[in-house]
């Protein structure tokens, strides 16, 4: 640990975890380089495309654009925690049935930010689910599966993070 | 049993909707370190001095590699490599500039550190003296007498021409009834996979063997290139591509920054990773589409088509970027611009100039979107010159169906389709007639609707035949697959193609599933390892379907054969016709009588308990074939647009969207609706939103997310498709390519249908991107010249 480095404790998908991290490290790298949680894509670190999305103390947010810092005493959810174990969540299920992702790179951050905007807005409209998205940029699907795999996924119970002994 | 499209499994989904996708930067491997680049400041400089030292004394600094110790061990690239071009000029590339840079961001040094954060480091320490000369930024000023000339070697700054054509091009201008002179210039665009390049390179002293991991869509050729560039046999390397996050044409071969990585591995002694961030993207990643096209038409009165004669300056930037880049912008739009219509007179002139800016090379659609939008606007400017409806003057053009195969006088064989049928289709989805009245009732009212239908064909799968018609020689052009059945009747195919989000994993397992009528379960796709499948093209020109599909249908049936005649030791020597479905073999006259595909297996590795086989039959159940597509195919469509403009802000809204799309027989509904949608959903980001900008020193001007737009959802409106299926004659199972159709059709049907709304306005759309501020001056200049 150097002069640059400062100790960090917060809870990703359930688990606790205390490290020594850079200061300059982004909460993106801190996730990928330390925890190997890969699931989080950085697709332009300047906040844009949405790839990086994770949950935040429940929200939505650019994990690119914050530091692991101050991520201390957070309560993180990246899309390894969606499933219950092997289980996929409902979100999860539709994006595979609706053919909601082709080349599947910036497939974590919409679910994330899906995940966050069905908390927020359980029966959406169409135009709501579009202006949900609206921050996420797929490259491959033209959104249209996507937006269905939501409003699909809306009809259904609402969606709820696995018990944390399973997470 | 193999399984409909709608129940089939996909593994690709099935991994990345948990986030367990492999991508490049996913990987790690241990004792790893990593890369970063020092950019040239300059579009052309010389390079006077470089400094180092402060750098390596940063804690955590491994190394610098400077051109100097690289340029003496590489090879350079040949535009063409690792084929050859009769119509591109020769000129040598290295990995790293020869004492000159003649582009903004092109890689000089690469540094090596324990962590990515303190190779970036070690660039600020670095410095660079640069003696700055005069740049060429546009085709004009490349092609001026006496203008500098980027590489050495070369007289001036064309790098491709080729003159073609056919027909009396001045006997069709001397019949004509109406000539349109018009001059078309396209933005620069790149292809933004939401993950960018990436490269890991391992360099084994003891075995003199380089493995390189790389997000790519072309393993085998990028092989051929690491293996010429540093001087070693094809085996001394290995290329491996994890799962590939968007590619759409990009990721192909060729790029320095690999090769730098290889030779920066092997001087350390330790595997090194780097991995681009967005702004390199952008600046030093392949661009595309910048052209300006003059095109002179001759016109009947009846709306008929006599001749065209083309003049393509495709603005190539500073190098050609990996096979046949030289011609490909300046030969693919030259040969698109007679689309679908009977032109029996043509006469072009391709040319591909250098520049001081980012090498130019694919992206989806790349040469054909230009070509498409230069004959589908000129066909709307016939009907606005003759007041005929923009379908009629289609009609009137389209070759028929009996016409086909047709040969054009642009060199190109159509193979089979429907062109008028298409259309037809399409004015009756989008119901052309009620949009025609409804915009009537909006100019009425004061608001600016437009229609625009754009119609096409695209070539799909160049086989080796088209390459040497367009004088390419040495590009492989074949893909291979090797089906292996397994003792107990497991199967793998190894394919030489890459999958970038096409999901090859489900649609090549499930057509194996049903060439040799086994459980789609029991077959697992191997890609993107050079040490595990067999040579070939890999993923491109919208081709996999054809050729890594063709190889797949021809390795099944030798497979299913030899299956059959083992299975006949099973069935007391049956002579009868026997065929396989379920997963067993049996006898077609005599149905009951049977025996399971894994028990035929086994007996191939003498690994069956009933049966031994006679000591003439070879052991094992593996066969390797490949396939050259004999012919280009073409994939034809019609797209319709409609935008709603507002001209106090110049903002386009698109209200609705309908797509006809034909790629021969369809061999996975889901994935070709998806790659259709996607591909029109980038197409509308082409014609709305996406622009490279450079200032007149050559400096990028858009250097993120948030200067180069792409679209986001809320600028898709709701894609209606139809599909319809006319198999080539020249394929296996009749498929096409369809991969960058949509994208074809969806930047002139927008463009269109904005010239159709600012028709009151006469206004002229030559230029694209048509997004606020071009429409917005657009309308200013037509209302300032009246």
């Amino acid at each position: 640990m150097t002069s640059a480095d400062r100790n960090v404790k917060l809870t990703v998908n359930g688990k606790e975890y205390e490290s020594s991290v850079e200061v300059r490290k982004t909460l993106a790298d801190f996730l990928r380089d330390e925890l190997d949680l890969t699931g989080t894509h950085l697709g332009c670190e300047h906040g844009v495309c949405g790839a990086c999305t994770i949950l935040f103390n429940g929200d939505a947010v650019r994990s690119c654009l914050m530091l692991a810092v101050q991520a201390d005493g957070a309560d993180l959810t990246t899309v390894e925690g969606l499933a219950q174990g092997d289980d996929l969540n409902a979100l999860q299920l539709a994006f595979q049935e609706n053919h909601a992702l082709q080349c599947g790179f910036c497939t974590p951050g919409m679910l994330m930010t899906a995940f966050a905007f069905l908390q927020d807005t359980p029966d959406p409209t169409e135009e709501q689910v579009k202006e949900g998205i609206s921050g996420n940029i797929c490259r491959c699907t033209g959104y249209a599966p996507i937006i269905q795999a939501i409003l699909q996924t809306s009809k259904g119970p609402a969606l709820v993070l696995p018990t944390k002994d399973e997470g | 049993m193999s399984q409909s499209d709608e129940d089939i499994s996909r593994p690709e989904a099935s991994r990345m909707v948990r986030g367990r996708g492999r991508f490049l930067d996913d990987i790690k491997l241990p004792g790893m370190c990593y890369a970063a680049f020092v950019r040239s400041l300059h579009a052309h400089a010389y390079i006077t001095g470089i400094h180092v030292d402060e750098a390596l004394k940063i804690p955590g600094a491994i190394a610098v590699i400077t051109p100097e110790e690289v340029l003496p061990h590489v090879e350079p690239v040949r535009p063409a490599a690792p084929g050859s071009s009769d119509f591109a000029r020769p000129y040598d590339r290295y990995p790293v500039p020869p004492g000159k840079v003649v582009f903004v961001g092109e890689p000089i040094l690469v540094v090596a550190a324990e962590t990515p954060h303190i190779a970036e480091d070690m660039l600020d320490a670095i410095t660079i003296d640069y003696e700055p000369i005069e740049a060429v930024t546009d085709v004009d000023q490349s092609l001026a007498p006496g203008a500098p000339t980027l590489h050495q070697g070369m007289a001036d700054n064309i790098v491709f021409f080729r003159e073609f054509g056919g027909g009396d091009t001045d006997k069709a201008f001397q019949q004509a009834d109406l000539v349109l002179e018009k001059t078309f210039n396209f933005p620069r665009q790149t292809a933004v996979p939401l993950e960018g390049r990436g490269v890991i390179a391992s360099y084994d002293r003891g075995q003199d063997h380089l493995t390189v991991w790389t997000s790519t869509r072309a393993p085998h050729q990028s092989r051929s290139v690491f293996a010429t560039v540093m001087r070693l046999p094809e085996y001394g390397v290995r290329v491996i591509g994890p799962d590939t996050g968007g590619e759409f044409g990009i990721k192909g071969t060729g790029y320095p920054e690999a090769i730098m990585l290889s030779f920066l591995s092997k001087k350390i002694d330790r595997p090194v990773k780097w991995v681009e961030d967005r702004m390199e993207n952008l600046l030093a990643c392949a661009h595309a589409h910048e052209q300006r096209v003059e095109v002179s038409v001759a016109a009947k009165g009846d709306g008929t088509v006599l001749g065209i004669r083309s003049k393509v300056l495709v603005d190539q930037g500073a190098h050609c970027l990996g096979p046949t880049s030289a011609g490909l912008e300046p030969m693919t739009t030259g040969q698109s611009i007679v689309g679908p219509y009977r032109i029996e007179n043509y006469h072009c002139e391709a040319y591909g100039i250098l520049t001081n800016k980012c090498p130019g090379g694919p992206y989806r659609g790349v040469g054909t979107v230009q070509g498409v939008f230069v004959i589908e606007r000129i066909m709307d400017m016939i009907a606005q010159a003759f007041d005929m409806d923009p379908a009629e003057v289609r009609d009137r053009n389209f070759i028929q169906p009996h016409e086909l195969p047709y040969e054009t006088v642009a060199g190109r064989l159509y193979d089979s389709g429907d062109y008028p049928g298409s259309l037809e289709k399409l004015l009756q989805l989008s119901e052309y007639q009620d949009l025609r009245l409804a915009q009537q009732r909006a100019r009425a009212n004061g608001e600016h609707l437009g229609i625009g239908i754009s119609c096409f064909v695209e070539h799909t799968s160049t086989g080796s035949q088209d390459y040497h018609k367009r004088g390419v020689y040495g590009l492989p052009a074949f893909d291979s697959a090797t089906i292996q059945v397994d003792p107990r009747g497991n199967i793998t195919a190894a394919v030489s193609a890459q999958s970038t989000g096409q999901n090859h994993e489900s649609v090549f397992a499930n057509l194996v599933a049903r060439e040799l009528g086994v459980p789609y379960a029991t077959v697992k796709i191997i890609e993107g390892d050079t040490d595990a499948t067999p040579f070939g093209s890999g993923t491109g020109v919208s081709r996999s379907a054809v050729s890594t599909g063709g190889a797949i249908r021809l390795a099944a049936q030798d497979i299913k054969q030899k299956v059959l005649e083992l299975a006949r030791f099973f069935l007391e020597n049956e002579e009868g016709e026997l065929d396989i479905a379920g997963g067993e073999v049996f006898v077609k006259a005599d149905p009951a009588r049977r025996v399971s595909f894994a028990r035929v297996a086994a007996s191939a590795y003498d690994a069956s308990r009933e049966v031994s086989l006679p000591e003439n039959i070879e052991r094992g159940l593996r066969v390797t074939r490949s396939f050259d597509p004999p012919h280009q195919v073409f994939g034809n469509g019609a797209h319709l647009a409609v935008v709603r403009v507002t001209p106090e802000t110049g903002v386009v809204k698109l209200e609705k969207y309908f797509v006809v799309e034909d790629c021969g027989t369809i061999m996975d509904h889901v994935v070709v609706e998806g790659q259709v949608v996607g591909a029109v959903a980038m197409g509308i980001g082409n014609a709305l939103l996406e622009e490279l900008r450079y200032d007149e020193g050559g400096q990028l001007l858009t250097g993120s997310l948030m200067d180069y737009l792409v679209p986001t959802s809320m600028d898709i409106p709701e894609i209606q498709t139809l599909h319809t299926e006319s198999p080539s004659p020249f394929t296996e199972g009749g498929v096409k390519g369809v991969g960058e159709a949509g994208t074809v059709g969806a930047y002139t049907a927008v463009a269109n249908a904005v010239a159709d709304a600012l028709l009151p306005f006469s206004v002229e759309l030559t230029e694209p991107p048509v997004g606020p501020e071009r429409v917005w001056n657009m309308i200013k200049m037509a209302q300032g010249n009246r």
